[in-house]
């Protein structure tokens, strides 16, 4: 089970990170990104949004290196194309040649399709940089329980598991990263996993 | 053209808080009715939310009925780091956006809503 940090408790007693890193789960950037810019009229977004900066900002500039994964940019690419298709054109499911066609011939689509990809490519070059992890597939087939887990969190999990352990921390607000048996410190600002934590003497202690 | 210093002007290089926005779109309303033009100068900030920037200048441009062109002839942005411009400039289309719905009777977070996973 992983050992939890509660991530505004440590940026604002300034307390150090126990790994180098951290590595963002797709929740995490969707909250700190806001891509359609939810947060102007949705107070419980905007707080998110604020919380997830307050811990971000500081802990990047106190040295932490915070890092993605290719499942998460690929959960966030998709997350962006199908919100960005049915904010635009108003369609309940993304058709993926309707989008090409918009792509590459409507100037609007295309001048803000072009803006979230400029975001898209800066958070996976520099904001949160993509670590090359190698991953034995035969092995992350054979341990994915998927009646209990996210395909995505689980790819997220091994990547970490598969990295230099001084990097073994994940950044997510899912609960499903709290009983993922392995060693690594799970960073969340989820109230509910914080208290479970707690209780069961699983919360790290300053 | 007058300058708006953000961080002298709210006090803090922490730009995060929603209601922090609020203040900088309302002092630059009052100012945009004296003049044409106004530049907001970042200088000295530290971190930036993207919750600031939509309640700042996408609210402006959605309770101005400014399209993109508009606010950049109006609003001269100075100092600020280029991956916050990208940001900014991602608020002011989305704003573009919102303005689109309302101008078409859609409640935008309704929209959104019922198209966007929470």
């Amino acid at each position: 089970m992983a050992i939890v940090i509660d991530a505004l408790d440590l940026v604002r007693n300034k307390k150090r990170l126990p790994r180098e890193a951290f590595f963002v789960d797709t929740n995490i950037l969707v909250d700190f990104i806001d891509p359609f810019s939810r947060s102007t009229t949705d107070p419980r977004l905007a707080a998110r949004n604020v919380e997830l900066a307050e811990v971000i900002h500081p802990l990047k500039s106190w040295g932490s290196k915070s890092l993605s994964t290719a499942s998460v940019a690929l959960e966030y690419y998709k997350y962006i194309q199908v919100g960005f298709y049915k904010i635009e054109t108003g369609k309940d499911r993304l058709d993926t040649e309707d989008f090409k066609r918009l792509r590459d011939g409507d100037l609007d689509f295309m001048t803000r399709w072009d803006h979230q990809l400029k975001v898209f490519k800066r958070l996976f070059s520099k904001t949160f940089p993509l670590l090359d992890v190698t991953l034995t597939l035969a092995d992350v087939l054979s341990t994915f329980e998927g009646s209990k887990v996210d395909f995505g969190d689980h790819l997220l999990f091994k990547a970490t598991l598969a990295s230099d352990p001084k990097l073994r921390c994940v950044f997510s607000n899912d609960a499903d990263f709290y009983s993922f048996s392995g060693e690594i410190y799970l960073l969340t600002t989820n109230r509910r996993v914080i208290a479970k934590a707690a209780s069961e003497s699983k919360l790290l202690k300053a | 053209m007058r300058t708006i210093r953000v961080v002298d002007y709210l006090g803090t290089p922490c730009l995060l808080a929603p209601e922090k926005g609020e203040t900088l779109a309302a002092e630059l309303k009052i100012e945009l009715q004296a003049q044409n033009h106004i530049q907001v100068d970042f200088s000295g900030y530290e971190f930036l939310s993207s919750a600031f920037l939509n309640h700042a200048f996408g609210q402006l441009c959605i309770d101005l009925n400014w399209d993109t062109k508009t606010f950049r002839q109006r609003v001269l942005i100075t100092n600020m780091e280029e991956d916050d411009l990208e940001d900014l400039e991602l608020a002011i289309d989305n704003a573009q956006t919102r303005r689109g719905l309302i101008l078409r009777g859609e409640n935008p977070d309704q929209y959104y809503s019922s198209r966007l996973p929470t």
